[in-house]
């Protein structure tokens, strides 16, 4: 293709080619050209026009390094429809070939080729034995742990392949031997990352020593995240859990206790992560400031701190009351926005309500949406009504989260006179705590001026027993604005008189009919499956979407039916629809027509059909999947290769 | 609300190809956060109900217009990679000295947010002295956002947009509200014309330009491929012989185009159209 050309031009050129008797020659020039957008979108189409066997010789090319990369891709992109051939090509005598198809194996990572790969972590060729170990780490091999140790005492390179693989693996029989190689100085780094990826608990405090080691420093780091990534995977065994906070209430960890309290006040937020786990996990009372000072802080690492707290509250039940009475404000803002608290705890976190500091107060509400109050009512229930808009905000979220009945100090809030965002920041609350207070007057207020506040009110009236919302919702459908909410409230009740209700209003055509169609099928109510097949012919062309999209939803045999003749229309929108129906809805005997919708030009139908036929698991599909592997649309080619993987573990189970 | 990956593709397209932004991959979760309140808005509990609203509904088109504001993330500041403007002003005024001396100078700001970078631009040529007895320079500034633009014609900064500016600067160009706002003295408004655009729609109103340069700053990074080629293809229609494109400092050209070069001004690369002016 002509350079001078610019690079959208030769795109285009490139699609007409497909139909081109010339399309190999084109494509494995395209493969070559010096945009990356036209190298992308021929390695695209030819990992879906070109044979294995064909870009298996294009990864020969010694010379040209752009070409060679390029059918790499290629192949990678073929996935398992390659995967025979660069088997094959692993046994190649050049051995540059062997290794780019071992690598793009690696990438491919399938479990049906792990024992192929195996035996080439011992090939003579060290390039290519790298390339084979790397494979075994992305495939999560076991049967490759004994031949991976072995690799511990060979050549630095494979040794440091070797480790990562053993640790990308997680076999806990690799802990000792890698545990007794933490000396050696160049593969210390390497070692403790396996180790804290294997997470096993045996690991902790030799890795704690070197973590404590003045002559380890740079290693320092790296020994935190692996410590952390420890103590996170799974509870620790009692005894090693106390050794571990023996082991940094010691002086000799005083040092070491700086170091965590430095960490803490760092940028790097996945170390600062590491050092709150160890803090927490060891019960290092010094360094609890620091941890909620970054609570405070630090406003994006708040609900992780807390969520850490939370695993660890045992060990913090103890200092709850020393943190939330301590002389730094931001030490007990941060207790309450992370802490765990106990009832006692909670009574101190009421006291916060009334701090002179407005953030306090925010924080102290935080708290009690997390450990909801009773006791709390009143107060949150004083902020909601006086307290500036981000009090009222943080009064609502933790008043939503106590007992409905117990709301009526809420109740001033619905008064006439009260301004709108107040009266819907109760209602936001009676709401969220499915209250069914003060009914009467919540539904006065669905006569409101104001359209948030008839939102807010049905919300709180859709919480009431069916049949007592279908009333109100009866009335709020003639409302224009309101009527889409009140159709979508009606869609989460089920019961059959809501599904009467939105039928009667499916042949009344107004800009509600689109949300009442969506609702049926949400509601999957087999009584509005002839009705919508009814009123289809009537309707606009975006109702016509909805309705088919319903009948997927509702899912009968008959909505089968229906979609399987829109596969026959002309519009390519609704076809989608039916085809994801249809992948939805198949039956054994619709294999054929999924098999004939993978080769459809819309790659969402494609998807589908790949989808479905992975459903159907039904072996005769196997090429047909094999094809769609190579989609040039990357999602397709996913949905295939899951569709592949489910055929051969079906397969494996009934051999 | 979550986003799968056949949604994310789906809606990925369709807003790509009305406003050629990317979405896909790293940034799912990104464009689920920025969507779920609007999807919400229009009672739809799934990303697929919210898609066929887009695509289908009649009321469609119009939000989508409301995405443009979300879409982008829109972090700016006056003098943002100040290095730029002390090269436009050291090296690209006096390359074009002769030719000013005919003609004000027009320059582009493609992709300008609320208006930071085309009033740095103008108070950069100010400072060299191309201003005085009316302003000899022409600044155009358009952006996708409607709620940008308008902003940018306000010209009403808060203190995030102040970050890299000297307190000499401030004292000079700005007036502080009551609100603790900045507000850019009007004689330093002059020269710059806003607009809203699509750069990758059919027609942007570009087409008849004559730049002699390019601002286009992390703009492009969140371009697909396809729409990326597409708006540089128009600065280069849109650009001057040897005119000067200025991109962010993590979006290159390099091995991507032939019809501009890089060149090395003070350390930091720029690029030159080359080539003959496009139709």
């Amino acid at each position: 293709m002509s350079h001078t050309t610019p690079p959208e031009e030769r795109l285009r050129e490139l699609d007409r080619a497909l139909d081109s008797p010339d399309r190999e020659a084109l494509l494995r020039a395209a493969l070559n050209d010096e945009s990356t957008l036209v190298r992308e979108h021929a390695i695209a189409l030819a990992a879906r026009y070109l044979q294995p066997e064909v870009l298996g010789e294009l990864i020969r090319d010694e010379a040209n390094a752009v070409l060679r990369n390029a059918a790499q891709s290629a192949l990678e992109r073929q996935g398992p429809y390659a995967a025979e051939h660069l088997i094959t090509l692993t046994r190649d005598d050049d051995a540059d070939v062997a290794l780019f198809a071992v690598q793009v194996l690696s990438k491919i990572c399938l479990p049906s080729t792990e024992g192929a790969l195996l035996p080439l972590v011992d090939h003579h060729d060290p390039n290519i034995a790298q390339a084979a170990i790397e494979a075994m780490g992305a495939l999560a091999s076991r049967a490759a742990v004994p031949r991976l140790l072995r690799l511990l005492d060979s050549d630095p390179w494979l040794q440091f392949a070797a480790v990562t693989a053993l640790g990308q693996i997680g076999d806990g029989g690799a802990v000792e031997p890698l545990l007794a190689r933490l000396g050696d100085e160049l593969l210390a780094e390497t070692i403790v990352d396996a180790l804290g990826q294997i997470g096993a608990p045996e690991a902790l405090l030799p890795l704690m020593e070197a973590m404590r080691a003045g002559d380890r420093l740079p290693l320092r780091d790296r020994v935190l995240l692996a410590v952390a990534a420890i103590v996170e995977k799974e509870a620790l065994p009692a005894g090693i859990a106390a050794s571990l906070r023996r082991y940094l209430a010691a002086d000799e960890s005083r040092e070491l206790n700086e170091y965590l309290r430095l960490v803490l006040e760092l940028d790097d937020k996945a170390l600062a992560h590491a050092a709150v786990v160890l803090a927490l996990a060891g019960r290092i009372t010094s360094l609890l400031p620091a941890v909620f000072i970054r609570a405070c802080d630090c406003s994006d690492d708040a609900a992780d701190i807390a969520s850490a707290c939370e695993r660890f509250r045992s060990g913090l039940r103890p200092q709850l009351t020393a943190l939330l009475s301590h002389a730094d404000v931001r030490v007990r803002k941060g207790a309450l926005l992370a802490a765990p608290l106990d009832s006692a705890a909670r009574d101190t976190a009421l006291d916060f309500l009334d701090d002179e500091n407005p953030r306090v107060r925010i924080a102290a509400c935080t708290a009690l949406t997390r450990a909801p109050s009773e006791k709390a009512i009143p107060r949150l229930a004083h902020l909601l009504l006086q307290g500036a808009p981000d009090e009222r905000e943080a009064a609502v979220e933790a008043l939503a989260r106590c007992p409905g009945d117990l709301l009526a100090p809420v109740l001033p809030g619905l008064d006439d006179g009260i301004p709108d965002e107040t009266q819907v920041a109760c209602l936001r609350v009676l709401a969220g705590a499915h209250s069914l207070l003060a009914r009467d007057r919540v539904e006065r207020l669905l006569s409101s001026n104001a359209l948030a506040v008839r939102r807010a009110a049905l919300r709180v009236l859709a919480n009431h027993p069916g049949e007592t919302f279908i009333s109100v919702a009866t009335r709020c459908l003639d409302d224009a604005a309101l009527g889409p909410d009140v159709v979508e409230h009606l869609s989460r009740t089920s019961c059959e008189t809501a599904s009467r209700l939105l039928l009667d209003r499916l042949d009344r055509n107004t800009d509600l009919r689109y949300h009442v169609i969506r609702a049926l099928g949400r509601l999957g109510s087999a009584s509005a499956v002839a009705p919508l097949v009814a009123v289809f012919p009537a309707c606009t062309r975006h109702e016509r979407i909805e309705v088919a999209t319903a009948l997927v939803h509702i899912g009968t045999a008959d909505c089968g039916a229906f979609l399987e003749s829109l596969l026959a229309s002309t519009d390519g929108d609704l076809r989608r629809v039916a085809a994801d129906g249809l992948a939805r809805l198949a039956a054994p005997h619709h294999v054929e027509v999924l098999m004939k919708l993978a080769a459809d030009s819309d790659w969402v139908v494609r998807n589908h059909a790949a989808w479905g036929l992975g459903r159907l698991g039904n072996p005769i599909s196997r090429t047909t999947l094999l094809v769609l592997a190579r989609d040039v649309t990357p999602v397709v080619a996913r949905a295939a290769r899951a569709a592949l993987a489910k055929l051969d573990a079906t397969a494996e189970g009934q051999g | 609300m979550n986003l799968d990956e056949i949604e994310c593709k789906m809606l990925s397209d369709l807003l790509a190809d009305r406003f050629g932004l990317t979405f896909e991959g790293m940034r799912r979760d990104l464009l689920a956060t920025r969507l779920t309140p609007r999807a919400q808005l229009q009672h739809c509990a799934t990303f697929a109900e919210y898609y066929n609203f887009l695509m289908f509904h009649p009321a469609g088109g119009t939000e989508l217009e409301q995405l443009k504001p979300l879409l982008t993330n829109n972090e700016t500041y006056f003098f943002r990679e100040h290095h730029q403007f002390e090269i436009l002003a050291r090296q690209v005024v006096p390359a074009l000295a002769q030719v000013l001396k005919e003609r004000p100078i027009r320059i582009l700001s493609a992709g300008c947010s609320s208006g930071e970078e085309p009033y740095s631009i103008g108070l950069t040529l100010a400072e060299v002295g191309l201003g005085g007895g009316g302003a000899k320079w022409e600044i155009d500034a358009c952006d996708l956002s409607p709620t940008r633009i308008a902003q940018a014609r306000r010209a009403v900064y808060g203190s995030a947009s102040m970050r890299a500016i000297s307190e000499e600067r401030k004292q000079r160009y700005f007036v502080e509200n009551g609100d603790r706002q900045f507000v850019l003295r009007p004689p330093h408004r002059l020269g710059v014309r806003f607009f809203e655009t699509n750069l990758v729609a059919p027609y942007t109103g570009l087409e008849s330009g004559f730049y002699d340069a390019v601002f286009c700053r992390n703009v492009l990074i969140y371009f697909s491929e396809p729409a990326f080629h597409k708006a540089v293809s128009l600065f280069a229609r849109a650009l001057r012989p040897r005119g000067y494109l200025f991109l962010g400092h993590s979006e290159s050209l390099i091995g991507r185009r032939a019809d501009f070069e890089p060149l090395c001004l003070e350390g930091s690369i720029i690029y030159r159209r080359i080539g003959a002016p496009g139709p």
